[in-house]
């Protein structure tokens, strides 16, 4: 009798030990068509690799992440892993929301990553890295080869290639005469909130300025330069010809009802268009907007660890496990982004030799700028945002620019220069 | 014939005010009934999109397994949030507008003018600090964030207070005789005969928690707490290009609510118009 | 309006004056009663007003920052009253007012007589007359959204229909057209609750008046302008206040459709404070604007008060 209980209150110790061992972790992720498919697959990946240590993970996909983050901050309730926006990373870190990666990212690893990854995720002040994205991206414009042709217009294969401003206004001129075509170009103004700063802000660049200085960390005299203001005029003047897809007119215009003959978009909308164009599909390197500059947008969606982890060793073993060579590798094949590795482009199927993918490398490679690493990024984003639909609804585009500078320089200013990065 | 036409003519308007109303929530329905998406697209501001001519559920069938949106899920928390308002709601300002008409405490004037006086202030002024407050003590993303807030009201105390003032005394006397407590003679008798105020403050509630938006928009992050009317919203704007879902989506949360009005239609419209001329 | 409360010493027939102990109790009872009201009146509303006024003097965020908090005097309310986007969304607050008030008014007034009329089929045209209050808002956008579409939805369609010969109207897209079309939706989904109060007040309208006017030889415009119009002046003045304070409270529709756009077109205050305080986190700053928004409504509603007789 004695020794049976004694074995049961052994087995129940044992139990618990054992459950207190297993650790299960949480990782808000991303929800789109694109990625789900991989979310589905590093969650089981990583526990059967992970089940004999007793970690595993639940991958929870949020549709409205932004949101679920604001509120998680201000609840502080959040989970061991969740995945922000690259850009918004210094701003997360400097209210003390997020944890340093540095102790889980191995020397190979860091070695190994696209250095305007490590840049996008590695916070200025103390040089650690605290956001780190499977993929980078890229926005170019993806054309419907038949229409091209029958407009006459010439298709460019390489980086170097791409159309300058007047050979791409001429196109849109010459589609727009095409019966089939309603808009010649389809910029996503259906969607809202960090399109615009990440998608416009390349015609800024190429055209010689920017979203804010990035020494001085004052927008007025950068964002409203008369290169923005030349830059944003031309985007504008293809609004008023009605060549841009309305916000109201939908998401589908070029690759479903196809009443647009060119899009503007970024690599998670690969498998769309190929679904929508098939053979037609082309992609067209992002157009020399002022002369001979290019630019084109680049990082993306980061794994992070909040402070308020419970969890962190368990939690940077995921985003280690998510990290590997395989794994970025199959989050490219799957969504249709750039690896973050260099190995991974190695595995890739798209991004590898001779891979579809071999344009959207090379501007990744070649003419990508990151979006600047500031707390202060979310306003500058948002008041570039407001600065854009207005501009294209027909408003004075310089007049915008400044107002959009001076809400940027008035936040900063607001909050003492953002210390330590006001410390000029 | 004069005669017939005076009256032929304002049922010739009733029709086209009917017409107005029903067109588009005809197309509501007849949209969400048609499974084939590139259909919808081309024929969305036809006659076609109108008037039903296929009856599939394959729309209702997507909305109700997705698994990223569940429906049933959103519904749950809708009633939950509806019933904790409502039910807690009537109960806790019905007694407080009991013990401001028959109560003898020196409160009562300074109380009811403050009733009155912060029924005034639009629920929007208070958001944001609210929000903060919330925030601070780790409510958001609740139930009880989405229900503390709103259990007392004002307009509902006051609609109370009118009712129980113009109670008989003689009643509330012939309880106390029998040696009830104020408490008990609110339950015995104050609650019992305040139906008819009890029922338009449950329509009128019930229909401003179906609707709210603004609040819980700011307080729930995700499926486990949001309500229905942030999941439409949601729901409409991630999937713009699907018109079948969104409607069927739109049908399944207008569905319960048309229910209720249907059955009770005319506790609805009494109860909509006494509160108008309360005011 | 308020009936004067019961005197609150009551004479006690029976037993003499309570002693302690009753007395206790009967306080106990009626705290009872008022206490759980009284904290949740003082918790979620007078509190939350309290702090709004606090706030507006501070530069408060709404996610801690490494920062302090800080007194600013005056600043947020100079800063407001000196945004232009604020007073853009000042004016498109009263414009959409200006629009949707009397609109919705006529509307509801028209079908409250049309349906108080002795006309066929009455009772059916009644369910289907409130079909849009009891659609969830939320709904009522969406569906809309659809009969807004570019270039072919069906509000495109009738104007085609009707010889209109541009290319399409860009309903929500045009910046002289977005409040006007958020006009006839939120009219559309609302003047049901109008034409309810509406027709409350008509049914008290004592239908002698009516029989001794046409003994009169009033003719029916006469009747309507000095017997229906006049007879209901309480009712307008509640309605009207009430509408436009609604109106005023303009959010969803324009959060969801038009992001406040085009060109800040249909911004309204409540979408100007919710972007500041929630969006942009300037807790501190929204309040001044929450304070601002909460004088203008609370001038409206003291206006009723004034207007409307006490009884």
């Amino acid at each position: 009798m004695h020794a049976r209980l004694r074995t049961i209150l052994t087995l129940v110790v044992l139990a618990l030990f054992t459950a207190a061992q297993a650790q299960q972790i949480t990782a808000w992720v991303i929800d789109g068509e694109s990625e789900r498919p991989y979310f589905v697959q590093v969650q089981e990946a990583f526990n059967a690799a992970y089940a004999d240590r007793g970690i595993s993970v639940e991958v929870v996909r949020l549709p409205n992440i932004n949101d679920a983050l604001q509120a998680g901050f201000l609840g502080g309730d959040l989970p061991d892993v969740v995945m922000v926006d690259g850009p918004n990373m210094a701003a997360y870190v400097w209210s003390g929301q997020l944890a340093p990666l540095d102790p889980y990212l191995s020397e190979d690893l860091r070695a190994d990553l696209l250095p305007a990854i490590i840049d996008q995720g590695t916070y200025g002040p103390d040089g650690q890295i605290y956001a780190i994205s499977p993929y980078d991206s890229s926005v170019l414009l993806w054309g419907n080869r038949s229409y091209l042709e029958r407009a006459g217009v010439r298709i460019p294969e390489s980086v170097p290639d791409a159309w300058t401003f007047e050979e791409m206004e001429a196109a849109l001129a010459a589609l727009a005469e095409l019966p089939e075509v309603t808009w010649p170009i389809d910029m996503k103004l259906n969607y809202t909130g960090e399109w615009y700063a990440y998608g416009f802000s390349p015609f800024l660049q190429a055209c010689g300025a920017d979203l804010i200085d990035r020494d001085t960390w004052q927008a007025s005299g950068t964002l409203d330069a008369p290169a923005a203001v030349t830059s944003l005029e031309r985007v504008q003047g293809w609004a008023t010809n009605e060549w841009i897809v309305p916000s109201a007119a939908g998401d589908n215009r070029f690759f479903g009802d196809k009443t647009a003959a060119l899009a503007w978009v970024g690599n998670w909308m690969w498998r769309v268009h190929l679904e929508g164009l098939g053979d037609d599909l082309v992609l067209i390197p992002a157009p020399k907007f002022c002369g001979d500059l290019q630019a084109s947008p680049n990082g993306g969606w980061s794994y992070a660890i909040p402070a308020v982890a419970e969890h962190k060793d368990a939690a940077g073993e995921f985003v280690a496990f998510a990290m590997s060579t395989e794994q970025v590798a199959l989050y490219a094949d799957t969504t249709g982004y750039v690896p973050a590795r260099a190995s991974a482009i190695a595995l890739s199927e798209l991004y590898g030799p001779g891979g579809q993918g071999a344009l959207m490398a090379e501007q990744s490679a070649t003419i990508a700028v990151v979006r600047p690493v500031h707390p202060a990024y979310p306003v500058i984003s948002a008041a570039f945002e407001r600065a854009v639909t207005n501009i294209l609804d027909g408003a004075d585009v310089a007049a915008e620019l400044t107002r959009a500078a001076r809400a940027i320089d008035d936040d900063i200013a607001d909050s003492d220069g953002y210390p330590p990065f006001g410390s000029r | 014939m004069i005669r017939r036409l005076g009256r032929l003519l304002p049922t010739l308007v009733a029709v086209i005010l009917a017409f107005v109303v029903l067109v588009p929530l005809s197309m509501m329905f007849t949209v969400s009934l048609n499974p084939d998406e590139a259909r919808i697209q081309i024929s969305l501001g036809t006659i076609e999109a109108f008037i039903p001519h296929v009856a599939s559920l394959e729309n209702y069938r997507e909305v109700l397994s997705d698994p990223h949106q569940p429906f049933l899920r959103y519904l749950l928390n809708t009633l939950i949030v509806v019933a904790g308002i409502v039910g807690t709601g009537l109960i806790v300002n019905a007694a407080a507008a009991f013990a401001l008409a028959w109560g003898r405490g020196p409160y009562r004037k300074a109380f009811l003018a403050t009733v009155i006086a912060v029924y005034v202030i639009p629920g929007e002024s208070l958001v944001l600090p609210l929000l903060l407050m919330m925030s601070r003590i780790g409510w958001v993303d609740s139930y009880q964030v989405q229900i503390f807030p709103f259990i007392a009201n004002a307009f509902a105390i006051f609609l109370f207070y009118q009712f129980f003032s113009g109670m008989p005394r003689e009643l509330i006397e012939a309880a106390k005789i029998d040696g009830a407590g104020l408490l008990q003679v609110f339950f015995r008798i104050g609650l019992p005969l305040s139906m008819p105020v009890v029922s338009t403050l449950a329509i009128l509630g019930f229909l401003d928690a179906w609707n709210s938006y603004l609040w819980p928009m700011m307080v729930t992050r995700g499926p486990e707490y949001r309500p229905l009317s942030v999941a439409m919203a949601a729901y409409f704007t991630s999937q713009q290009a699907f018109w079948g879902n969104v409607m069927a989506f739109a049908v399944l949360m207008t569905l319960p609510v048309l229910i209720v009005y249907l059955i009770f239609q005319r506790w609805f419209v009494a109860s909509v118009m006494s509160s108008g001329v309360k005011g | 309006m308020i009936r004067s409360a019961p005197p609150s010493s009551v004479p006690a027939p029976v037993r003499a004056p309570l002693r302690r102990r009753e007395r206790i109790t009967e306080w106990l009872n009626e705290g009872a009663l008022i206490l759980p009201a009284a904290i949740l009146l003082i918790v979620f509303l007078i509190g939350p007003f309290v702090m709004a006024g606090f706030l507006s003097f501070t530069n408060e965020r709404l996610v801690p920052r490494p920062i302090p908090t800080r007194f600013v005097g005056f600043d947020n309310y100079a800063r407001a009253l000196g945004d232009p986007d604020f007073w853009q969304a000042f004016r498109n607050t009263f414009y959409f007012a200006l629009l949707v008030v009397p609109l919705q008014l006529s509307i509801s007034l028209g079908s409250a007589m049309l349906l108080n009329a002795k006309i066929h089929a009455r009772s059916f045209f009644r369910t289907v007359t409130l079909l849009p209050l009891v659609t969830p808002i939320t709904v009522v956008i969406v569906i809309w959204a659809a009969l807004f579409q570019i270039p072919d939805g069906m509000l495109n369609n009738l104007l085609r229909l009707f010889g209109y010969d541009g290319a399409y109207v860009n309903w929500l897209g045009d910046a002289r057209w977005a409040m006007p079309s958020i006009v006839l939706l939120s009219a559309w989904a609302t003047f049901p609750f109008q034409m309810l109060i509406y027709l409350a007040g008509l049914q008290e309208i004592p239908v002698e008046r009516y029989e001794a006017a046409r003994i009169d030889g009033a003719n029916a415009w006469a009747q309507f302008r000095y017997i229906t119009f006049t007879g209901l002046r309480n009712v307008h003045v509640f309605v009207l206040i009430t509408t436009t304070i609604q109106a005023f409270k303009l959010f969803v529709q324009v959060d969801l459709l038009t992001r406040g756009g085009p060109l800040g077109a249909t911004n309204t205050l409540v979408r100007y404070m919710v972007q500041e305080g929630y969006s942009a986190q300037k807790i501190g700053y929204a309040s001044a604007v929450a304070i601002l928004f909460f004088v203008l409504v609370a001038g409206f509603a003291l206006l009723q008060r004034a207007l409307i007789p006490n009884d």
